[in-house]
């Protein structure tokens, strides 16, 4: 799998790692600008900062009351020169921003479940991208894997119909992917 | 085929079912199944697809090699198919438009100004409530700041009622509660939010919250800045933070939800248009594919179920035209169509009784006719049935033979051109001619002649019998070989000749030789020298004569003997070389030629004895004054049979005796009696053998003797 890896971006940083990444990726729909990784004992905190903008076809749907969630996922893999990757650990956080029109109040619920109300809509959208603080256990076990982590529109929360239209495309939003060679950290 | 369709129809029903759940707005299928069902779907109707080409092409095949039943079975399936594909196709053209159409119209402008009309109103509605509670805040905040601190809770609980506020609370900047008032005391309260806090610090606001049982609460946040002059403490606080809650109106609220609710609905459909319109029309393709595949499907089975007893009749009827009679077609149902079925089956039946009959009723008659050429073939009575023109009708074996057929078949041919030579037979055609002539109604004319056939005399009785036919008249012509008979009969006749001849002749003779004797010895002593040797002379001739005589008598008495033999067990080559040792210094060489293997026969040994010292004396005489004279034995043994061939190059037997060789009193010699052979003859008559005795070219006998024995090996 090391040809499919090969052709995507690679961040390395020994102990700690930010890359700005938002001009290669400014035409995405949605897209991840930096990520900051950071040891502490036998943790990883992963901190991710998205693009602070949402694509215009984004915030049409939002402002009509569609609830937009984005999915943040992150898979450990061990690499297999000759046989498929092994994923060691994968997990997947959830986060979405709705419209209430009636009450004119943007609702963010991040990736813990917590729930704040915006009037304005640029504050909610500021705090949908925020950093995102993830946390991995048992580094030791994880340490020669490989992180590959992406953000995609979660098209289960949107309307059926969009879900099931499989000739279009156009929901199909995710952002680069970005993997790390774990044992550089 | 039948289970397979309806596996296949009903399975890809169910999946359309699934796929139709999908498009609904519930969690039963997500989106990946709902990919999967499509996918599964579309296989089903592949697959059904493939199906009908494979059976379409089938049938195609069976009507090209004319199968019968493929034609009106492809008429019916195209029949079936157009009945299910005209009606199904329209149906689908006018759904299609309909579902877009009905899409569409969901989507009138008219309709989403007046969705946006609703939300306004209900947003402008909330303003209102949201500017009124504001107002009052103001209101309180005003009455709480001109009044001293102390009487804050008081008027904060006065004006509340006043004002119908459902809960109003002073907080302290810090966010805790300074002063409460609310109609409902179970509710808990809380400190206030730093946000809040901070905002408030800029002005009073108001907003909306919708709390998570989903009704609407209005809030109003207004600082009270106290009027310093106006306490008579010193006060540690200059501000505190007036809020106020108070419900939506429930009525009004629901109205907002509900209109908010459709709003978003309908945004969300609007978005979905076109998937929407996609995915149904993808779904109803799908179901018309299904249907229209399905129905063309069932036509194939519904027109072989029609075509099968059409087909299975036809093609009972080419097996009975080929004379196979045993079809028998498996009933179907009780219509029309299985009365039919039921008849045809109990007509072939009753062919095939029918025709089984006829055939053993041939057959019978196949034997009878075999068994008859048989006997007719098998018989020695020699039979021919010939029409009144003579053309034989029929023949046996024993007529060709015994009448010389040119050819092997000389059916419808005249017997008189059949006949071979034709001079020997004149009588036989001159007796047909004869009776026939008679002309009688019921012939039958029987007469015995004697014909010459290779070299020997042949006793014949013709029969001559009519016999009316619906042809017309035949004539049967027996001809029975009696010569066997007839030489039996002469035997006998001889045999009793010899009898009386031995008793009448032999009696007579010792008193003449005797008396000759005696008159020998009484006058010859009595004569002068010239009568003494005339007396002498012409006794001695009597006495020789008397001799000869008694020995030609005791010859005929040994053939008259009646036949007593007395079998044991020989070595026959023993004997051979016994009697043949006899003649071994005569003029004529001996030649033997026996089998390897030796055998021991059951014979009488004495008269088989006399057989060959006959044949060899009849051979001792014909070899006189012959060039290289020789005798050859030659021995064969077979199985129940010994074959012995006695072969002479000597003068051979005259012609005009050859066929009363074993008569007595038959022979070609001066001095012989006659009677050697007929005594072979007759012995071996007595040991059930055949004796056959034919001249050989240039010249010379040969005695065949064969004899049934029953035999051991020897050694």
């Amino acid at each position: 799998m090391l040809f499919f890896r090969k052709n995507n971006l690679y961040f390395f940083l020994i102990f700690s790692f930010i890359a700005n990444i938002s001009i290669a990726f400014a035409k995405l729909d949605v897209s991840i600008k930096q990520i900051k990784l950071e040891k502490a004992q036998d943790k990883i905190v992963i901190n991710l900062e998205q693009s602070s903008v949402l694509s215009p076809k984004i915030i049409e749907l939002l402002e009509r009351g569609i609830p937009i969630a984005f999915n943040l996922k992150i898979k450990l893999i061990k690499e297999n020169k000759f046989w498929f990757d092994k994923v060691i650990k994968q997990d997947s956080f959830i986060y979405q921003i709705k419209y209430h029109s009636l009450i004119k109040i943007f609702e963010v619920i991040d990736i813990h479940g917590n729930k704040k109300n915006f009037e304005e809509k640029k504050e909610a959208i500021k705090f949908l991208l925020d950093n995102k603080e993830i946390t991995i256990d048992n580094y030791n076990i994880l340490k020669n894997t490989i992180l590959k982590i992406w953000v995609e529109l979660d098209k289960n929360r949107l309307p059926k119909a969009i879900q099931v239209d499989v000739f279009n495309k156009s929901w199909d939003i995710q952002s680069n992917i970005i993997f790390y060679d774990m044992s550089r950290l | 085929m039948k289970y397979l369709i309806t596996t296949f129809a009903v399975v890809g029903l169910g999946f359309l079912i699934l796929l139709a759940q999908s498009l609904a707005n519930t969690n039963i299928v997500s989106n990946d199944t709902f990919i999967i069902l499509l996918v599964i779907s579309s296989s089903f109707v592949l697959s059904l697809f493939l199906l009908i080409i494979f059976q379409v092409f089938k049938l195609l095949q069976s009507v090209r090699k004319e199968i019968t039943g493929s034609k009106l079975t492809l008429r019916l399936v195209i029949a079936f198919g157009m009945m299910v594909l005209i009606p199904v196709s329209i149906v689908y053209l006018v759904s299609v438009n309909f579902l877009t159409k009905s899409i569409e119209s969901w989507f009138d402008v008219r309709v989403e100004s007046a969705l946006e009309g609703g939300l306004t109103l209900g947003q402008k509605t909330i303003d209102i409530l949201i500017d009124d509670i504001e107002l009052k805040g103001k209101s309180i905040a005003y009455a709480i700041s001109n009044q001293s601190y102390e009487k804050r809770e008081n008027i904060l609980i006065d004006l509340r009622e006043k004002f119908s506020i459902s809960r109003a609370v002073l907080y302290k900047t810090d966010g805790s509660i300074s002063a409460l008032s609310q109609s409902n005391p179970n509710i808990n309260s809380s400190t206030l939010d730093l946000e809040d806090i901070q905002r408030v610090k800029s002005g009073y606001f108001g907003r909306i919250e919708e709390t998570e049982d989903k009704n609407l609460i209005l809030k109003a946040f207004i600082p009270v800045f106290y009027n310093e002059k106006i306490q008579k403490t010193d006060l540690t606080v200059a501000e505190e933070i007036l809020v106020l809650s108070q419900p939506v109106p429930e009525s009004i609220s629901n109205i907002a939800i509900s209109v908010e609710s459709v709003f978003e609905e309908y945004q969300q459909l609007r978005y979905s248009r076109n998937s929407l319109k996609i995915i149904y029309t993808l779904t109803l393709t799908i179901v018309l594919m299904l249907a229209i595949l399905t129905s063309v499907a069932i036509s194939f089975v519904i027109s072989r179920r029609f075509t099968r007893p059409l087909s299975l009749l036809s093609e009972a009827t080419n097996q009975i035209a080929k004379g196979n009679y045993k079809k028998i077609i498996p009933e179907i149902g009780k219509d029309e169509l299985g009365t039919l079925v039921r008849s045809f089956n109990t007509m072939t039946y009753q062919l095939d009784t029918a025709t089984k009959n006829s055939k053993k009723n041939r057959k019978r008659l196949e034997d009878a006719r075999a068994f008859l050429d048989a006997t007719l073939t098998n018989l020695a009575t020699a039979i021919v049935v010939i029409d009144k023109k003579n053309k034989i009708k029929l023949y046996n074996k024993s007529a060709a033979n015994l009448l010389g057929f040119k050819a092997s078949n000389m059916v419808d041919e005249n017997l008189t051109d059949a006949i071979k030579d034709l001079k020997k037979f004149d009588a036989v055609i001159r007796f047909i001619d004869e009776a026939q002539e008679k002309n009688n109604k019921t012939l039958y004319s029987t007469k015995e002649i004697s014909i010459g056939l290779q070299n020997e005399e042949k006793t014949l009785i013709l029969k001559l019998s009519s016999l009316l036919e619906s042809s017309g008249k035949s004539y049967i012509l027996v001809l029975e070989d009696i010569s066997t008979i007839a030489k039996a009969q002469r035997q006998i006749a001889w045999g009793e000749i010899a009898r009386r001849l031995a008793h009448e002749i032999k009696n007579p003779l010792t008193p003449i030789q005797l008396s000759a004797e005696r008159v020998q010895n009484r006058i010859v002593n009595k004569l002068n020298k010239t009568d003494k040797d005339l007396l002498n002379k012409s006794t001695s001739i009597i006495i020789k004569q008397v001799d000869a005589l008694k020995l030609m008598v005791n010859e005929f008495a040994e053939y008259a003997r009646s036949p007593k033999i007395v079998r044991k067990t020989i070595d026959i080559i023993e004997l051979l070389d016994e009697i043949s040792y006899l003649y071994s210094d005569q003029h004529f060489e001996i030649k033997k030629n026996y089998p390897k293997n030796r055998r021991s026969i059951k014979i009488d040994e004495n008269k088989f004895r006399q057989v060959l010292i006959n044949i060899f004396d009849n051979s001792k005489a014909a070899l006189k004054n012959v060039k290289n004279p020789k005798v050859s034995i030659t021995l064969k043994f077979d199985r129940n049979l010994i074959r012995l061939k006695f072969e002479d190059n000597g003068i051979g037997i005259p012609k005009e005796i050859i066929d009363k060789i074993y008569e007595p009193y038959v022979t070609s010699k001066k001095a012989g009696t006659g009677l050697g052979l007929a005594i072979v003859y007759k012995i071996i008559e007595e040991h059930s053998g055949i004796i056959e005795i034919k001249n050989t070219k240039p010249s010379g006998v040969c005695i065949i003797i064969t004899l049934p024995v029953e035999d051991h090996k020897i050694g």
